[in-house]
C-alpha cells in the first residue's frame, strides 16, 4: 500500500503506528522473501515482532468470508501442470499406514457379505491352560518402561510448550510496551539535549550583555515618533565589537507582505543584518557573532516582507547615538 | 493453525499419529512429496479462493489464481520465510497479490473492451472434525470483530485489503482526507490485534 506515490508516512514516530505501517507494506509487496528484508540494523527487535502480528492480523481477514469449494478441476489441472500423479478423491490418511492395514482388514472383515456360520469358524475349544512363561512376561514388562518414559516426557514437553506459549504473548507485549516508554524516553532525552543547548546559549548572551568591556546602546523611535511610540531596544556589543544581542520590544506585527529590517550603519556604507518580524506582547532577540567593521548605529525600518538591499521604507528604530 | 494426522512417512513411521503442521507440509513440499501439496491445498483451497472471489467477483479467474498461486508454493517454497508470516498469511497475501494484478489488468482490459460477466460460486460445506470446527470458530471470531469495528475504519481496511486501494486512493474515493484514512487504518488495525490475540496466537 505504501508506495513511492502514496506518501503513507506516519505522522508520529509511534512504533506500533511504524510497525503496521510495515505490515501494510506488505501487501504490496505481495510476499515478504522476494521483497527484500529491511535493513536489520535499522529494525529493532520489538519493530519485527510488532510488525510480524499485524502481518498475521492481515492474515486473518480472508477468515471473515464464507469459504467456496474450489471446483475438482482446478487441483487436478494443478497436479497436471506439475506433471504430478492425479489426486485422489480420498481425504489424506488421518492414520499412518503402518496402523491403517490392520483397521483396514478389520473393516473388511466385520464387512464381509459372506454369511459364514459362526460355528465353522469358532468351534468351541476345551480351554487351554498354557504354562507361565515368566521370561515372556518379564521381557513384556522391561520393554513398557520406555513407552511410559516416553509418555511422561510428552506430557511434560506439552506442558512445557503450553506454558512457553501463554509467556510468549505476555512477552511480546511487554516487549511492546518497553518499546513505547523507550521511544519516549529518547524523546525526553531529546528534548532535555535541546533546553539544555537553549540554556547555554542564554548563558553565552547573559554574559556577553553582563560583560563590562562591553557596550550597551538605546534604541528609540524614530521617523514618526507616534507611528509606534511604544517600540524599544538595547544592544548589547561584546569587548571584541563583533559579538552583539539585540533586544527589541514594543513593535507592532507589521502588516501583511511588510516586515522589519535590522540595518548596520558604518561611515558611508549601510549592511542589511537581516528581516524579522514581531508578534504582540512578544519581545523580540536577534544576535550574531560577528558585526561590519566600523558600525556606528543600528536601524530598524519597516521594509517588504522580503526584505530589502537599501533602508527604503520608514524608520522605526535607530540608537541614540 | 489447521492441522492432521500425518501420512505415513519415512519420518514419522510411528504407530500414533502426529500432527503435521503447515510448515512441516511445507518442508514435505520441498522434499518433493506431492501429498503434502495437496493436502495444504485443501487445508487453504476453500479460505484463498473466496477472497480471490472476493476481489475478483468471477470464481473461475479466481480458480485460476488459485492454481497460480500453488504452482509458485511448489515451485518457489523457498521464497517462504517462517520469521515473517505464518504459512498460512503467506498464501493469504500471495492470493491477495496476484487476484489484485489480475483485477488490475482486467480493469484496463475491460475500460476498452466493456465489463465482464461474473458467476456464482458454490458454497463451501466444510468437512467435519475438530480442526474444523476450530477454523469456523476463528472464522466466526474474526467476523464479529470486523463487524464490530465502526463502519468507517472497516470500510478503510477492506478498500485497502480486499480491493488494493493505497490509502491515498481510498482518500479520493471516499472524499475523506488522506489523513483521517489513515488515523482509521491504524485504529482498526490496533484493535483487530487486540481483539484476535488468541487467533494471532495460533498463528505463530
Amino acid at each position: 500500500m505504501t508506495t513511492e506515490t502514496d506518501p503513507l508516512v506516519p505522522d508520529s514516530a509511534d512504533p506500533e503506528d511504524l510497525a503496521i505501517l510495515d505490515a501494510l507494506d506488505a501487501l504490496a509487496l505481495g510476499e515478504f522473501a522476494s521483497a527484500g528484508r529491511p535493513d536489520e540494523s535499522a529494525v529493532g527487535v520489538a519493530d519485527e515482532t510488532l510488525r510480524r502480528l499485524y502481518v498475521e492480523v492481515l492474515g486473518l481477514l480472508p477468515s471473515s468470508l464464507d469459504p467456496v469449494a474450489p471446483k475438482d478441476r482446478v487441483l487436478e489441472g494443478l497436479m497436471a501442470k506439475l506433471d504430478l500423479p492425479a489426486p485422489s478423491t480420498q481425504v489424506a490418511p488421518i492414520i499412518p499406514a503402518t496402523t491403517a492395514a490392520p483397521a483396514v482388514a478389520a473393516a473388511s472383515v466385520i464387512a464381509s457379505p459372506v454369511a459364514v456360520p459362526v460355528a465353522s469358524v469358532v468351534a468351541p475349544q476345551p480351554p487351554v491352560v498354557a504354562a507361565p512363561n515368566y521370561a515372556r512376561a518379564a521381557a513384556r514388562r522391561s520393554s513398557r518402561w520406555p513407552l511410559a518414559l516416553a509418555a511422561v516426557l510428552a506430557f511434560a514437553l506439552a506442558g512445557l510448550s503450553l506454558f512457553l506459549l501463554r509467556n510468549l504473548e505476555e512477552q511480546t507485549e511487554q516487549v511492546a510496551s518497553l518499546y513505547v516508554k523507550l521511544a519516549a524516553a529518547e524523546q525526553k532525552v531529546a528534548d532535555l539535549h535541546k533546553t539544555k543547548g537553549h540554556l547555554a546559549e542564554m548563558e553565552k548572551k547573559y554574559s556577553l550583555v553582563t560583560n563590562p568591556g562591553g557596550s550597551i546602546d538605546r534604541l528609540a523611535p524614530a521617523g514618526d515618533p507616534q507611528a509606534q511610540p511604544d517600540a524599544r531596544g538595547l544592544l548589547f556589543v561584546a569587548a571584541d565589537h563583533q559579538h552583539w544581542v539585540l533586544c527589541l520590544e514594543g513593535l507592532e506585527p507589521a502588516a501583511t507582505g511588510k516586515g522589519y529590517q535590522l540595518w548596520f550603519v558604518s561611515e558611508g556604507a549601510t549592511v542589511s543584518g537581516g528581516t524579522f518580524s514581531s508578534r504582540p506582547g512578544e519581545m523580540v532577540e536577534l544576535s550574531a557573532e560577528s558585526m561590519p567593521e566600523g558600525t556606528r548605529a543600528v536601524l530598524v525600518t519597516l521594509e517588504p516582507a522580503a526584505g530589502s538591499p537599501l533602508p527604503s521604507g520608514p524608520q522605526v528604530l535607530a540608537t541614540a547615538g | 493453525m489447521p492441522s492432521l494426522a500425518t501420512p505415513a512417512t519415512p519420518e514419522s513411521s510411528a504407530t500414533t499419529p502426529a500432527v503435521v503442521t503447515d510448515a512441516l507440509l511445507l518442508r514435505r513440499i520441498g522434499e518433493r512429496q506431492p501429498d503434502a501439496l495437496q493436502e495444504l491445498y485443501r487445508r487453504h483451497a476453500p479460505n484463498l479462493l473466496a477472497l480471490g472471489k472476493r476481489i475478483l467477483g468471477a470464481a473461475e479467474d479466481a480458480e485460476e489464481v488459485l492454481q497460480e498461486v500453488f504452482l509458485r508454493v511448489w515451485q518457489e517454497h523457498l521464497r517462504y520465510d517462517s520469521l515473517r508470516s505464518s504459512v498460512s498469511t503467506w498464501l493469504v497475501l500471495l492470493m491477495r497479490s496476484r487476484a489484485i494484478d489480475r483485477l488490475r489488468n482486467r480493469r484496463v482490459v475491460e475500460r476498452v473492451h466493456g465489463a465482464a460477466s461474473d458467476e456464482a460460486g458454490e458454497a463451501y460445506t466444510s468437512p467435519e472434525g475438530a480442526e474444523n470446527v476450530l477454523d469456523r470458530q476463528r472464522e466466526a471470531r474474526v467476523r464479529s470483530e470486523l463487524e464490530t469495528l465502526p463502519p468507517e475504519q472497516r470500510q478503510a481496511l477492506e478498500l485497502a485489503f480486499f480491493e488494493g486501494l493505497t490509502q491515498s486512493e481510498i482518500s479520493e474515493r471516499t472524499g475523506i482526507p488522506l489523513g483521517t484514512v489513515k488515523t482509521r487504518t491504524l485504529l482498526a488495525m490496533k484493535k483487530l490485534r487486540k481483539n484476535l490475540r488468541q487467533e494471532i496466537r495460533e498463528l505463530l
